[in-house]
């Protein structure tokens, strides 16, 4: 019987009390395990030592304190560079990466959405296989390729290879492709040019999509910066000074470096939360075709 | 009086400004170090005080890896072994979309959470994570940290039980936790999907008097199969270039530690042949269960 309720999901709006709890119980369930290693790292970052080391572990904490996050920023200030260095050198490539990524993908993926050319679909399978083959396989040759540019060990390093990263054209093509051509057509009749089409037509129509891909680009820079890419310390970017301090000091790695992972967490969440409410309609977007 | 260019050139014109700039970087940034690769992996690679010099060794390389490098194969066997988890995704990310399309308080809540895995996933939490709060189900689940110092396996066998039923316990919880932050992209992929179906089929199939379990294996499933093919492409991909797969490490290894490029060429490009060789295999064998819609 349960089974045919989980089933009726969004056909049926008469389900029994039974069913609908049902539903909210598992959500819970499954959402717990979704939430609990963030809780978790939280909780461990807040605990003082002697509660850290405790056998068997709480699952909260009697008396919170903040000693690691204080700890870890004294760390962080006896570095001969400065950790606003580390951090400005953060903001700044993940953030001009992202628009980079997101303008040029989103422009690139318009004519491969309505405009009709030889060699399209050709293209769009090229790219396909970019998708697929992207991450630490193609990490090698593009370190070659980087450092042939001469643009090794420089910001560039950082902001380059997200230029030409697949995902956020495939996403933003697949939502272009949605649009329906009369809308398009109209524009056109009245007089706008391509460019124009483009900007006030296409683009606000996707927004959702396209701020969901900001955030997936946002989060890849932020996490998957290299840092084989660059090496001088004034270059580097928080993650890896982290990871140096927490590298440095074995007991350390338990109270500051959840501490640090905590804080490393905060940017990509304020970036969710800003934009959460259009991800959510990119997720129904889909729904609303014509 | 100027002439007037056709509309037709004009957008041609557009579409090509428009491709370009991105194209530049993809060019740069994948066809290009792509093909390097591909030279690369017929060349013994030496640092020398000239830079990098390459000597030819036609597929020296290949054959190495293939009948010489032991490792090399059973590696690959093990990251096929990991492929048992994509369907396990699917049905679980299927299920969690179902759930999450219906309308309840708290389902902007529930979406974010779902969302979760994708906003941190693969981060420096992720590392943390696997190591100190619960095991990489890559390689093979024994060991869950879960609580650091000592672990589940001490909670349990402080707690009397025997050793076979911690493993099976830890197993179960580290292979959820591994499903849980593995799925967020694939939830969001289908619940895409479910709002593209119209809600007038479901009404048309009510009034014929389909019930749910009818309704769901006759309309959403064949639906969603577009869907499903993206999700098992997806899946497999992300379980392939896993970080904390065996295979990416031999050869992040062999290229920056042992500082052989030349090889770590080669086995790129083997594990490139891997991939393409099991997804076109996963589209063969699905083509024929793909229903697209007619309009």
């Amino acid at each position: 019987m349960k089974i045919k309720h989980k089933k009726r999901m969004g056909i049926d709006n008469r389900r029994s009390k039974i069913g609908n709890g049902f539903v909210i119980v598992l959500l819970l369930l499954l959402g717990a395990f979704m939430a609990f290693p963030l809780y978790y790292t939280v909780i461990q970052s807040l605990k003082p030592s002697e509660e850290l080391f405790q056998f068997p572990p709480r699952l909260y904490v009697l008396r919170p304190t903040g000693q690691h996050y204080t700890e870890l920023l004294q760390l962080m200030s006896n570095l001969w560079v400065p950790f606003s260095r580390y951090l400005f050198n953060t903001l700044f490539v993940t953030f001009t990466g992202t628009i980079l990524h997101v303008v040029l993908a989103g422009m690139a993926a318009y004519p491969l959405a309505k405009h009709k050319f030889p060699g399209r679909d050709a293209l769009f399978a090229i790219i396909l296989l970019g998708l697929m083959f992207v991450g630490q396989v193609t990490f090698l040759p593009m370190f070659i390729i980087v450092s042939k540019l001469g643009i090794l060990n420089t910001y560039w390093a950082y902001i380059c290879p997200s230029v030409g990263a697949s995902l956020g054209l495939f996403l933003i093509k697949q939502f272009i492709e949605q649009l329906p051509d009369a809308l398009l057509e109209a524009a056109r009749i009245d007089g706008a040019s391509e460019w124009k089409t483009y900007f006030s037509i296409v683009v606000p129509n996707i927004k959702p999509a396209i701020l969901t891909v900001f955030i997936f680009q946002f989060v890849n820079i932020w996490n998957g910066l290299s840092k084989e890419m660059v090496y001088d310390e004034q270059l580097k970017v928080v993650k890896v000074a982290l990871e140096q301090v927490s590298a440095s000091n074995a007991y350390a790695r338990m109270g500051s470096g959840m501490a640090g992972s905590v804080l490393l967490m905060i940017p990509p969440i304020i970036i969710f939360i800003l934009m959460q409410r259009n991800v959510v309609e990119t997720m129904t977007f889909a729904g609303m075709k014509e | 009086m100027k002439k007037k260019i056709p509309y037709t050139t004009k957008k041609k014109i557009y579409g090509f400004l428009f491709i370009t700039p991105w194209l530049l970087g993809f060019l740069l940034f994948f066809i290009v170090p792509f093909i390097q690769s591909c030279l690369y992996a017929f060349q013994d690679l030496q640092t020398t005080d000239k830079g990098m010099v390459g000597t030819w060794v036609g597929t020296y390389n290949f054959s190495y890896a293939l009948f010489r490098d032991t490792d090399f194969i059973v590696q690959c066997v093990n990251s096929l072994k990991d492929l048992i988890t994509v369907p396990l995704i699917l049905v679980y990310s299927l299920c969690f979309a179902l759930l999450l399309k219906k309308e309840y308080p708290g389902r902007t809540t529930m979406r974010a959470i779902a969302f979760l895995p994708v906003i941190i996933g693969s981060g420096v939490l992720m590392d943390i994570m696997k190591q100190d709060v619960f095991s990489s189900g890559v390689k093979g689940a024994d060991t869950v940290y879960l609580f650091s110092g000592g672990g589940l396996t001490g909670l349990f066998s402080s707690m009397g039980l025997p050793m076979n039923v911690i493993e099976f316990v830890n197993n179960i919880i580290s292979k959820i936790f591994d499903l849980t932050w593995r799925s967020g992209v694939q939830i969001l992929l289908f619940l895409a999907g479910l709002h593209n179906i119209p809600e007038y089929v479901y009404e048309a199939a009510q009034l014929e008097g389909a019930n749910a379990l009818e309704q769901f294996f006759k309309i959403t499933l064949p639906m969603l199969t577009p869907m499903i093919l993206l999700n098992v492409v997806y899946s497999v991909i992300d379980i392939f270039s896993d970080f904390g797969n065996q295979i990416i490490q031999m050869i992040y290894n062999t290229a920056f530690s042992n500082v052989r490029f030349g090889y770590a060429s080669a086995l790129s490009i083997l594990y490139f042949i891997l991939i393409a060789v099991v997804l076109v295999v996963v589209y063969l064998l699905m083509r024929r269960f793909i229903v697209r819609p007619e309009d």
